[in-house]
């Protein structure tokens, strides 16, 4: 826009000083006659009062001094109806919000403002098209303005145009720099180009250090992409500006459980339910924390919490399942396994986990199935511990040669790990009766 | 909140509570409260334009020490209030102005001094004014309006032809035959939204001559001479202000910094106009401190920029802003910014004091505070004095021995508790958890063996029913089986719902299936055989099916359902629909 001067030194003084002159009586808002200058009240007398309102939060007054304005102006007034837009869009109702929004672009077809209130309701109202050729119109009535290119983009990545939408959303962070179309173009990328994303993610984080979403999910993409490092790195950065950021301190804490240091995640998992009391997988991590320091019982409530908030969470119902085990509850062990199984088949574990459980038992002939199915889904691959622990249910079943092949075809398969070794060799001479399991079944964790 | 001792908070505080009044309801605006030494006595009073609740009344109401000292009727709604003095004289006694619609009145030792009206603005879309000047009658002059209105948008009319197209038709023609000045009706009276002043030669003197400085509802900037009353500069605007601030010195140099309402802030001097920022949530107030501009926006973030258009930082605030001011404390030569921040669960509310994105202090307030303003008030130097949204006045005095940012937080930010006072809630075992462990333990294989024998037996009673429903059935009679169909979408993308119902008493159908036939060239569908699920008596099922037109024209669907012969058929017409989704 212009900002030329447009001086406009008045020749005359319009009143002479000397003799003060009183303001008019006051009028009544309400009233629009002719006024002695002949000049009508305009309908725009009380927007600057209704935008305030508006910014301040102060919806319920706003919306009394709206409808004030609409009754006097008999519908007609666009910023009281604009106004009216934004506050329903607020409330959750965005059908009445884009009756009013259409109103307004019948009272001005001309502003841009409109138009992209309408286009955005009908974005909201989950219907991409007709935002789409909206904002196609709104583009025309003026400059090409940040949010409008960015709401374009937002609709093609709706629609799946994902090159239009790349497209558009360059644009609108050129046009703009704003936050929101930094990490929606971030976003876009990481669907097909990670790299990208990961530079776009990078400039986001460098011009609006201060929010840690951006860096939170920085540092997933990083993780996603097993740079673990800089993961590391953008958690640590998301935890500087905000100290108990949950997603940050969930990813940080499932990283530190991974490398093997229950306590130090349980710090992190301490902070992190302050804020996020009620997530299956917080809790279902922090009872494999407590397994892992061996406090059975402990881990047994938070993992029985974590399948109270989220009862299909096939991790936690196995976690719960291997956690019994180590407490020689065999029967529950075996349900856990089971229902976790029902949700996941094709998760051997959990197979192997059954087949412990139910050889505990004393239901062989449903272990056996149970490890030779979960052999089937293995095929040839390597499967160590499943072999090792079958060739020591074959042998306590009294199968001994096919146990010795079993036997040999894990040693194969761990490449003659000494440490497995050992524990087949003292389970074959051995001869317990009901032998504790020796399984090296790894906990499953979640991740945010 | 928390741990914190309230004696350790309350010894730390910076202010002394000086005055409280919960009964003054005062209801206004952070516009509209200004603070001046109105006599020239060394004793400031404040000056708070007060609304009733319609916003249609207001009064100027003006404070003196702990008491209301005066109080004057004004004649419209104020948007803004601003002190300045306009004269060399030696008692300085300043001028009020309070900007009201299109009018500025100036009032001096409480009484009317002077009014300013802004010119109205004539530009008048040139084919309105010819049909205004086409000596028509009231009826095709209306005509000619609405299809204009049509063509325009009815904002952009004039005042006169809004008028018009509103009023009743049988008074249309009476409106018409009055107006005998029509050029003059046509011109629109605009209303000023902000206004603030900029000192006019010095700034070493803070009661030298200022000049007001002020934004339209339509889109002009205007310097108005508070000596002469006349106006020295017009701009046109980018968009409508909703905030104005001004460094400088009007006649050396300066920059106007203001937003709009759709969220921009922008940068203005002789020369240009320069967008500094547009953000996603409109701003809710600004403040310039030195080189450097804050404000806080809707969606609870402070952000800082220099005037020169460099971001410098921004932090997200604890609650919702409603206010923000500038609070320079001289003597630490600290300069804070106060935020009045709401939270979304109503019950709290808080000041929070930040020096650049640090914050340094808060204030828990019974209410949230709708206006601030900070300076000299009475005799004393530093007054923080807050409205609140519910009109009380609290005056709070700077202590001289204060100090900001010993950590002096209160509860609500206080940071979490170190960790080793963190406590996960996690039950504890408990007598009932042990005795079922033993249990389980030592007879593991009696519970497994039970709960396998349940199993069994209920999967045989469930096969057990399974069958007598087949024996007991008898062959179904076309008669026994109940279709409709209904198509549900406006398309291309059609639902088609088949509802089949089992009238018999005591039949159950087992092996049906429903097939859609179709012509291939104008339908596509994904799964045209469905198989449905055993029909037992007076059970309806719904069988959908997902249909999509490939060209413009009505065409209809066979459903069949058969199982070894055939059952039932119906027919759907499905109308041609407007909208085609090319294959993909």
């Amino acid at each position: 826009m212009s900002g030329d001067v447009v001086a406009n030194h008045y020749a005359g003084r319009p009143q002479t000083s000397s003799r003060p002159r009183e303001p008019e009586t006051p009028t009544s808002t309400g009233a629009r006659g002719l006024s002695v200058h002949g000049e009508f009240e305009p309908l725009e007398t009380n927007n600057w009062l209704l935008h305030l309102k508006y910014v301040r939060g102060e919806h319920e007054t706003c919306k009394r001094l709206a409808h004030t304005e609409l009754a006097k102006s008999q519908g007609h007034n666009e910023y009281a109806n604009y106004v009216m837009g934004l506050i329903l869009r607020i409330e959750g109702r965005i059908q009445e919000s884009l009756d009013f929004f259409n109103k307004c672009r019948q009272l001005d077809p001309s502003n841009v403002d409109n138009v992209k209130q309408v286009a955005r309701s009908h974005f909201l109202l989950g219907r991409p098209e007709q935002a789409l050729a909206e904002y196609g119109s709104a583009l025309k009535l003026g400059p090409p303005d940040w949010s409008l290119l960015h709401g374009l983009g937002l609709c093609y990545v709706q629609l799946g145009r994902l090159e239009e939408a790349a497209e558009a959303l360059t644009r609108a962070v050129e046009l703009g720099r704003t936050e929101e179309s930094h990490r929606a173009l971030a976003r876009l990328h990481a669907r097909s180009e990670p790299g990208r994303a990961i530079a776009a993610y990078r400039t986001a984080c460098a011009l609006f250090p201060s929010n840690p979403e951006t860096a939170v999910e920085l540092g997933q993409l990083h993780f996603e992409m097993a740079e673990t490092q800089q993961a590391f790195d953008a958690w640590g950065t998301a935890l500087c500006h905000d100290p108990a950021h949950p997603a940050a301190l969930l990813a940080l804490g499932a990283e530190f459980q991974r490398n093997d240091e229950p306590e130090v995640a349980l710090t992190k998992y301490k902070l992190c339910a302050q804020r996020l009391p009620e997530s299956s997988f917080l809790w279902n991590n922090i009872g494999m924390c407590f397994f892992a320091k061996k406090k059975f019982v402990a881990a047994i409530s938070c993992l029985k919490r974590a399948i109270y908030l989220a009862p299909l969470d096939w991790k936690a119902l196995y976690n719960l399942g291997l956690v019994h085990m180590h407490t020689h509850q065999f029967v529950s062990a075996f349900h856990f396994a089971s229902a976790s199984m029902k949700r996941n088949p094709l998760h051997v574990p959990t197979l192997l986990l059954l087949a412990l459980a139910l050889h505990s038992l004393a239901d062989d002939t449903s272990a056996r199935r149970a490890f030779e199915q979960a052999l089937r889904l293995r095929g040839d691959s390597d499967a160590p511990e499943l072999r090792a622990n079958f060739a020591v249910f074959l042998k306590r079943i009294g199968q001994e040669e096919a146990a010795r092949a079993q036997a040999e075809l894990a040693m194969v398969a761990a490449a003659r790990d000494p440490q497995l070794e050992q524990l087949l060799r003292a389970a074959f001479d051995a001869q317990p009766e009901r032998p504790e399991d020796i399984s090296q079944i790894r906990a499953e964790e979640d991740e945010v | 909140m928390s741990g914190f001792s309230s004696r350790t908070l309350q010894f730390q505080q910076p202010w002394i509570d000086a005055f409280s009044d919960s009964n003054l309801a005062l209801n206004t605006l952070p516009s509209c409260i200004a603070l001046a030494d109105l006599q020239d006595d060394a004793d400031s009073k404040l000056i708070v334009g007060a609304f009733d609740e319609t916003y249609t009344d207001a009064k100027l109401k003006i404070f003196k020490g702990t008491t209301q000292y005066g109080e004057v009727k004004l004649p419209g709604t104020p948007s803004a209030i601003q002190t300045f003095y306009s004269d060399l004289n030696k008692t300085k006694i300043p001028g009020i102005g309070v900007a009201s619609g299109p009018n500025i009145y100036v009032y001096k030792n409480l009484r009317p001094y002077f009014k300013f009206t802004v010119p109205p603005q004539s530009e008048v879309n040139s084919l309105e004014a010819d049909i205004w000047q086409q000596k028509c009658d009231a009826t095709q002059l209306t005509k000619l309006l609405e299809d204009l209105k049509m063509e325009l948008g009815f904002t952009n009319l004039s005042p006169a032809s809004q008028k018009l197209l509103l009023l009743e038709p049988h008074l249309r023609e009476q409106f018409v035959q009055t107006r005998g000045q029509l050029a003059l009706g046509l011109r629109r009276k605009t209303t000023i939204t902000c206004m603030t002043s900029i000192p006019k030669y010095s700034t070493d003197d803070e009661k030298s001559i200022s000049c007001l400085v002020f934004a339209t509802e339509c889109a002009k900037l205007y310097f108005l001479d508070i000596q002469a009353f006349t106006i020295l500069n017009e701009f046109s605007m980018p968009g409508i202000a909703s905030h104005l601030a001004i460094s400088g010195l009007y006649v050396v140099s300066y920059v106007v910094i203001f937003t709009t309402r759709n969220g921009c802030l922008y940068t203005m001097n002789e020369k240009k106009t320069e967008c500094i920022a547009s953000f996603s949530a409109p701003s809710i107030g600004l403040v310039l401190q030195g080189d450097f501009i804050m404000t806080a926006l809707m969606d609870s973030t402070l952000h800082c920029f220099t005037i020169q258009g460099m971001k410098q930082w921004s932090v997200e605030l604890p609650g919702i802003p409603i206010t923000l001011a500038s609070i320079p404390i001289m003597s630490l030569s600290l300069k804070l910014v106060a935020v009045s921040c709401r939270f979304r669960d109503e019950k709290t509310s808080h000041l929070f004091f930040y020096s650049g994105p640090q914050l340094m202090h808060s204030i828990a307030t019974p209410q949230p505070v709708s206006a601030i303003i900070f300076g000299p008030y009475g005799q004393g130097e530093s007054a923080l004095i807050t409205i609140s949204t519910r009109g009380s006045l609290n005056i709070r005095l700077l202590k001289r021995t204060a100090q900001f940012g010993c950590g002096e937080r209160a509860g609500i930010l206080a940071l979490p508790p170190p960790n080793s006072q963190i406590k996960l809630n996690v039950p504890k075992k408990s007598k009932l958890l042990v005795e079922q462990t033993i249990r389980e333990r030592e007879q593991k294989i009696e519970i497994y063996e039970q709960w396998k024998r349940s199993w069994l037996h209920l999967n045989v009673m469930t096969c057990e029913e399974y069958l007598k429903a087949l024996q007991s059935s008898a062959v179904s009679q076309n008669n026994s089986l109940k279709l409709t169909a209904q198509v549900l979408g406006l398309g291309p993308h059609l639902k088609i719902q088949v509802f089949l119902q089992n009238l018999s008493k005591k039949e159950a159908f087992t092996s049906l299936t429903v097939v859609f036939h179709y012509n291939k060239s104008v339908f596509k569908m994904d799964s045209p055989s469905r198989q449905v699920p055993m029909l037992v008596p007076n059970y309806e099922c719904c069988v959908e099916s997902y249909i999509v037109c490939e060209m413009s024209v009505s065409s209809n669907v066979t459903v069949l359902v058969f199982d070894e012969q055939l059952r039932l058929s119906a027919f759907i017409n499905i109308p041609a629909c407007n909208c085609i989704c090319s294959s993909q």
